[in-house]
């Protein structure tokens, strides 16, 4: 560790020994080549430097340059960039030719930037414009369906819960499968650090950036792009830049937007004489009376279904709400000098959900500074502070639950007894309803507020011509706290014989991290181009969490746990780890046709074994820019055309424990009141990080002047050393130990197509972004082959991950009603052993999508802007599991005699289940699940009720209006009239509409949150929301 | 120029600071967990890890839940109400081999065993002024004995214990590895005969060394009597079984109670040999199941199998806010601070009856049985007629919820008749996950 430092330190003493030369003044004018026009804020910069300037509102620019040899380089958006040689004139007027924005379009590529043209490896980029207002939480939610390649869904509506987000496909069993996000350079914890129990979703970490902020989002895709990141790359890295303040007149912008969400669809289930008609049916259907249910007189009476009193509850209307409002505010200011720039944003973002209960805010605050401070030394700072509440009930997949409670809930019931206490499902009619869906939105208090802090200071020192050294030292800091309190009212009291529950957790995260990187320009004269990184990081994080739960509150209003009469646990834990890493890249040109990028990083991980601390990752990428050759050169089609490949090799040490390769003991265990230490971990000192090998080979094709733009990328991705609980004997005390082995494979297509459709010179323009992506993924080496994940799902060799392995259902016999199972093994009896992989056409059908991607088409006509974005995914399934507990109706609870149905059930069931032999249908008869004789005792069962079967999976398959836009710009004479500099006015519309035969909520929802071993299973889901804005931007 | 060189300077200080710190990033310690070598330090650490030996046992996969519900409700005690798999395949008398239940319960005996490893082999290397041998020899006796209550409990379940002349008996590790799995050794199943002799070897070993202490809630030298007693009987020496049930029953630590609902109306009765102890910041399982998920009740069958006036069946009763009977064994269930039965006197009388019975001494038998049965206030038996019959109704009724009935229903041979089991299915399948594990020689049982 030692030896390499200290080489690098000295190669940076050595290298600062160049300097620089004398100085004088230049100035000139910058006109467009076509019109004439003078161009207002071109960036002029001295090559090799970062000294630079910007033209003022007459296009004129003075800078003070070094010596005669300097060359300018000229970007402006929309034209091409130039680069003019100084000479000896102290005047220089210059014309830039318009051109494709796409080639110059500057991407963010790990420790620096490269523009698009000069591009070799699978970066897919989004605009901050794009995304900035969409009308909701967190950043990946405003990234769906925009990437090629990029698969994010979203598993529960709770406002503020985390996203599934995969680039390239999952790549690990129990380590990460989500991305390494970037802010500015810093590596952000991304992780859920609630300690509440939330079931289906986690806490979402990024929801503390403000996308307000946000000026671009670059993905690097492919191994040799990110393979600058080593051991965190392999699954893709999402670079997030926020905006910064350019030289020019200050602009103050003030955006707002405000608006409702609603369920985008909610379950129709049966009123109370249905329910009661259909208990009765089910009844004569066992061979017992037919008014069992209705008869007052009777034992199991239920309610008269003719009775106009007969209470009606219809608890998705109870517990959700189609008027949930959403606001934002935001209002910056950016702006400065040649020398000074900054860029200073404040937001509120406030969001209550739909489902009652639920909200989200969080106000933040970022201020990033830029100074020159002389001619060698810049100097800046990126700074956000945010503070977020997000407010939830229980959790989607708890027995106290709302969604799930709102399941089983019997209409019969009133929300209230006329005392005004929340009824209680025990006393009504269904089996296994904890809790009154109302009071859980109502009186069970959770709040999770979490402060954040990110921020940067950085020095950038030019050394010598060309020779850049940057240093940067930033922090990345989280405190999280969660506050629960559930009243004595609640049943989760009541029936643990307290007077409430309350819990308080904190986690306080910080993680510091140095990089210092060298940047040289090797300026040997056209035609050969060559740059050179070098750099040197490290960085630390520690854990600290707190839990404490209490019982027993005097109070039902106060919750602080230290109001609890009993601490009834209480508990702390720390943890932490580090990073050093070494890095280099080059990237060398030859005439701008041929392009050679090569990387390699090197990280030392404390999570790693002592045998294996230090990972090595190398990357390799060249590309040939075949529309540059004299043979295609006069093409007047053919704008650009770029061959790409590339290789490399990336790693993934997210989700290992911290100190998973060690032997561990607990203390924290005890007996009879004495502490005590027991083994709590098997350690394996070889462990290290999990190894994805990526080819990539693709092209970009850019034609018609840059009006037809065409991206193509073909990957194949291999992970081996999978870090694996893998099992070990349970002979040797433990279950599971670390190690690295197993591998998947992931292959696929992306295509991405930009187009202008139509340019009128009235200023009607017309243009679409499309892009469409496959992915296959299979494991294919595995240790313990053929693991059951849960009842539903399986890992398996040859198999993707997150295969399906479920009872065979063939249907009702149209002769008996009942369902029909096959038994596999022929044992004679349904069970487990039973259940087999399910696939279709010879492909295990899994959540993952056949295809996938989005659709953008933009009109704009003067000030008017028009856009319509769909987002669609073909061949995912679900397994429905809110179906199988709503459409059951084969089987009752023998409650003492009374006869409990397995939960509340759909309108579906109504209207399609089976009435008498002949009808054909996939909702059995309606039973009791029991033999009855004359007297209504109970004389036998029969097994007619659910199995964890293919009955429930369904295909998800989805076309979604994502978001629909409708804006217009007002006129700008108009607005410097009343003194402003611009103003837009737009309506938005998020989910509106959704096209898919899934029969559930919501497609995309997840019960089991980012899980990629048991993936697509709905229970009780909270989807998306449809929501429609109204928003305001307003500059000045 | 002269910039320059206060910015080399500014490095160079840079540099300094980056390489001092740099060492110390990749060092990192857990701050919650303890290192193998610092567990057995001093005599602190080993009973430290003695508590933790029997903090394994308290786990809900193990006697906080799953073992005794498991095996009453394979057997004709209890029925499951509920969702979970693993206990309605148990219920259904269809134990596949992926059951969870049976690999949870597994995987926990395992890993006590390998705490008791650890303190077997560790503990005699501690070197600390006040240590003596006989306090060492004190804590290995109680891990041995741990461990054999252990492998007698899984030689019951998972082995062929009926038979010493089976292959199908236990892997018997007698090695600690520190926690490195570099350590295990793939080893293959020993037989029933050696399964046998080892844990005879650590009660016998036990016996030696542990005090004969009232402390029901740790190892003492009634509970290895008491697991030899046990032990003996699976195995059909009954003069032994003789011999150590007496010893027990003449401890005068130990007595039958004469109110039945009184073992569990308070904590640590006279009538716990050993008995594992839950307070609120520790809890049990126990009554999760039985009351607040509700889904462990009492079979009907067995409700309707009590003779009028048995004391017993009121420990089956209507719970508040429930609609039904359910297994009342406990102070209070609504705190989860009750303790898990484990060995207590009523089956030392039971065992002794069963050895005297099987000896040829119908008399002693009877007149065993018959204390068990007149304590709940029902008549004596006054004939030996059909006596296993007899036996295994009184272990029903005496050890309902205690996870009892199956073994001995197998022991003596009358599981398939009363259980409608298979042959094969005695014992519960070898879990699937061991045999799925590369290199691992586990060798399924017959007939799974």
């Amino acid at each position: 560790m030692k030896r390499p430092l200290r080489q690098f330190l000295v190669a940076m003493l050595c290298l600062m020994s160049f300097s620089a030369i004398g100085q004088r003044t230049l100035s000139g004018k910058v006109t467009a080549s076509s019109t004439g026009e003078t161009l207002i804020g071109v960036n002029i910069l001295i090559k090799g430097s970062t000294t630079g300037t910007v033209t003022d509102f007459d296009g004129n620019y003075t800078l003070e340059i070094p010596s005669n040899d300097v060359i300018l380089i000229l970007s402006y958006t929309g034209f091409a960039t130039k680069e003019v040689p100084v000479g000896t004139a102290s005047e220089l007027d210059v014309s830039l030719d318009e051109g494709s924005e796409v080639l110059d379009e500057v991407l963010v590529v790990g420790y620096g930037t490269q523009k698009r043209g000069d591009v070799t490896t699978a970066i897919s980029s989004i605009n901050g414009e794009d995304i900035g207002q969409l009308p909701v939480a967190s950043v990946e939610l405003a990234m769906q369906g925009r990437a090629a390649g990029v698969n994010i869904s979203s598993s529960s509506g709770q406002p503020g819960a985390a996203l599934k987000v995969q680039i390239r496909g999952a790549t690990s069993i129990t380590a990460s499968s989500e991305p390494l996000y970037v802010v500015d350079g810093i590596p952000m914890t991304s992780d859920n650090n609630s300690s509440l129990f939330t079931g289906g979703y986690n806490f979402n970490s990024m929801a503390d950036i403000n996308p307000d902020d946000i000026e671009s989002i670059d993905i690097l895709k492919d191994a040799s792009a990110a393979a600058i990141y080593g051991s965190r790359g392999a699954n893709g890295v999402v670079l997030i830049t926020t905006k910064r303040g350019k030289s020019g007149k200050g602009k103050i912008e003030f955006d707002t937007y405000f608006g409702t969400q609603a369920p985008a669809k909610v379950i129709e289930m049966m009123n109370s004489a249905e329910f009661i008609n259909m208990m009765n049916e089910a009844s004569a259907n066992d061979g017992y009376i037919d008014n069992w249910f209705s008869d007052p007189n009777s034992f199991n009476f239920i309610g008269d279904p003719d009775d106009p009193e007969l209470i009606n509850t219809d608890w998705y209307d109870e517990i959700l709400r189609d008027d949930a409002p959403i606001s934002n505010y935001s209002l910056s200011a950016s702006g400065g000098s040649d020398k000074f720039s900054y860029y200073v944003n404040g937001s509120y973002f406030d969001q209550d959900g739909f489902q009652k209960g639920t909200s989200f805010n969080r106000m933040s605050a970022r201020t990033n500074l830029d100074a020159q401070v002389n001619d060698v030394l810049k100097i800046g700072t990126n700074v956000m502070i945010s503070r977020s509440d997000s407010k939830s009930t229980v959790g989607d997949n708890s027995l106290y639950g709302v969604m799930i409670n709102a399941l089983a809930a019997d209409p019969t019931m009133p929300v209230q007894q006329e005392d005004g206490t929340y009824s209680d499902p025990f006393s009504y009619f269904s089996w296994w309803a904890f809790e009154n869906p109302r009071a859980a939105t109502d009186i069970y208090q959770r709040n999770t507020f979490t402060n954040r802090f990110l921020g940067s200071v950085f020095a950038e020192l030019s050394i010598a011509p060309g020779l850049k050294f940057r240093t940067s030292w930033s922090a990345d800091y989280q405190n999280l706290e969660d506050q629960l309190f559930y009243p004595s009212t609640t049943l989760q009291a009541i029936r643990g014989g307290i007077t409430g529950l309350g819990q308080y957790a904190s986690a306080e995260t910080i993680t510091w991290l140095n990089e210092n990187t060298l940047n040289y320009n090797f300026d040997f004269g056209t035609p050969h181009n060559l740059s050179i990184l070098a750099g040197f990081t490290m960085q630390e994080t520690d854990q600290d969490f707190v839990d404490i739960t209490g019982e027993n509150f005097a109070n039902d209003n106060l919750g602080a746990i230290a109001l609890a009469a009993d601490i009834t646990n209480g508990s702390t834990q720390g943890t932490s780890w580090g990073l050093i890493s070494y890095l280099a890249r080059a990237n060398y040109n030859f005439d701008n046709k041929y392009y050679l990028t090569a990387s390699i990083r090197t990280d030392g991980s404390s999570r790693f074994g002592d045998e294996s601390r230090y990972g090595v990752f190398p990357s390799v990428s060249a590309s040939w820019r075949v529309s540059s050759e004299p043979f295609l050169a006069n093409s007047d089609w053919l704008y650009d055309l770029k061959l790409r490949a590339s290789w490399g090799l990336t790693g993934n040490q997210d989700g290992i424990n911290n100190f998973a390769s060690r032997a561990l003991w607990t203390s924290a265990v005890n007996y009879n009141g004495a502490a005590g230490t027991s083994p709590s971990r098997m350690g394996n000192a070889d462990l290290g990080w999990e190894s994805t090998s990526q080819y990539d080979i693709g092209f970009d094709l850019s034609l018609f002047d840059g009006r037809v733009n065409l991206t193509v990328d073909y990957f194949d991705k291999r992970t081996t050393d999978l870090l694996l609980n893998s099992n070990v004997p349970g002979f040797s005390g433990f279950t599971t130990v670390t190690r690295n082995i197993g591998e998947v494979k992931n292959v696929g297509w992306e295509f991405a197509l930009n187009t202008v459709n139509f340019q009128t010179s009235g200023g009607f323009r017309w243009s679409t972004n499309f892009n469409i992506s496959t992915i296959e993924n299979e494991i294919t080496r595995l240790e313990q082959d053929g693991e059951l994940q849960g009842t539903t799902h399986i890992l398996k060799q040859g198999y993707p991950l997150g295969t399906f392995n479920l009872i065979r259902w063939e249907g009702i016999d149209p002769e008996t009603g009942n369902s029909i199972f096959t038994d596999t093994n022929g044992d004679g009896a349904i069970n487990s052993g039973d259940a087999t992989i399910v696939e279709e056409n010879g492909k295990a059908l899994t959540v993952w999508p056949d295809f996938f991607g989005g659709i953008t088409n933009t009109f704009s006509y003067k000030g008017f802007d028009l856009s319509v974005f769909f987002q669609y995914s073909s061949g995912n399934y679900l397994w429905n599991h809110s179906r199988y507990a709503q459409e059951q109706v084969g089987w009752s609870f023998n409650f003492g005699g009374f006869f409990l149905p397995y939960g509340n059930n759909t309108k579906r069931v109504e209207e399609e289940r089976w009435r008498q032999p002949g009808d054909v249908t996939d909702i059995p008869r309606a039973g009791l699940g029991y033999v009855f004789d004359d007297d209504g005792n109970v004389v036998g069962e029969y097994q007619n009720w659910q199995e964890d079967s293919d009955q429930w999976l369904e295909d998800a398959s989805f076309i979604r209006l994502k978001t629909l836009e409708f804006g217009y710009n007002l006129p700008k004479n108009l607005m410097t009239k009343i003194g402003l500099s611009s103003s837009k006015v737009y309506f938005r519309g998020q989910n509106l509409w959704t096209s898919t035969k899934y029969l559930g909520v919501d497609p995309e929802v997840s019960s089991n949150g980012e899980s990629v071993t048991r993936p697509g299973e709905d229970f009780g889901g909270l989807g998306q929301p449809r929501t429609l804005i109204f928003g305001i931007k307003i500059g000045i | 120029m002269r910039t320059i060189h206060k910015f080399k300077l500014t490095l160079f200080l840079l540099g300094c600071l980056l390489y001092s710190t740099s060492c110390e990033v990749l060092d990192q310690s857990p701050q919650q967990d303890i290192t193998p070598d610092i567990a057995f330090q001093s005599e602190k650490a080993a009973r430290a890890a003695l508590v933790g030996l029997y903090n394994g046992l308290q786990s809900g996969d193990y006697y906080g839940a799953y073992f005794p519900y498991t095996s009453d409700n394979y057997a004709d005690v209890s029925i499951f109400l509920g969702f979970f798999t693993g206990f309605n395949e148990v219920d259904d008398k269809n134990i596949p081999s992926s059951n969870l239940n049976v690999e949870l319960i597994w995987l926990q005996a395992f890993e006590t065993i390998n705490i008791a490893n650890e303190i077997i082999d560790n503990v005699p290397a501690i070197e600390e002024n006040g240590f003596d041998q006989a306090e060492k020899d004190e804590i290995i006796a109680a891990a041995k004995c741990i461990r054999a209550l252990c492998y007698l409990d899984l030689l019951t379940h998972y082995g062929e214990h009926w038979d010493e002349s089976s292959a199908f008996g236990l892997p018997l590790i007698t090695k600690s590895t520190g926690g490195d799995f570099a350590n295990v050794e793939f080893v293959p199943r020993n037989t029933v005969a050696e399964t046998y002799d080892f844990i005879l070897a650590d009660l016998l070993d036990a016996e030696k060394s542990l005090p004969d202490s009232d402390d029901r809630t740790v190892a003492s030298l009634g509970l290895a009597q008491a697991l030899l007693a046990r032990t003996y009987l699976h195995k059909g020496e009954y003069a032994n079984a003789i011999t150590k049930t007496t010893a027990v029953i003449d401890n005068s630590n130990y007595a039958l109670l004469d109110n039945y609902a009184d073992i569990f109306s308070s904590d640590l009765s006279g009538e716990s040999i050993f008995e594992l102890a839950y307070n609120s910041l520790d809890p049990s399982d126990l009554a999760l199941y039985t009351i607040r998920r509700d889904e462990v009740r009492p079979d009907p069958a067995l409700i309707a199998s009590f003779e009028e006036g048995d004391a017993r069946a009121e420990l089956i009763a209507p719970v508040d806010g429930f609609v039904g009977d359910r297994f009342i064994k406990a102070e209070d269930f609504g705190n989860d601070e009750n303790p898990a039965y484990i060995i207590r006197m009523a089956e030392m009388y039971l065992a002794r009856a069963e050895a005297k019975f099987l000896s040829g001494d119908t008399d002693g038998a009877l007149e065993d049985l018959n204390a068990v049965r007149t304590r709940a206030g029902l008549d004596a038996h006054t004939s030996s007629d059909d006596f296993v019959d007899k036996l295994l109704n009184e272990i029903r009724w005496e050890f309902f919820a205690e996870g009892q009935r199956f073994r001995a229903l197998v022991r003596l041979g009358k599981a398939e008749e009363v259980l409608g089991l298979q042959t094969f299915q005695r014992i519960y399948p070898i879990p699937f996950r061991e045999l799925n594990i590369e290199g691992n020689q586990m060798a399924q049982n017959p007939g799974y």
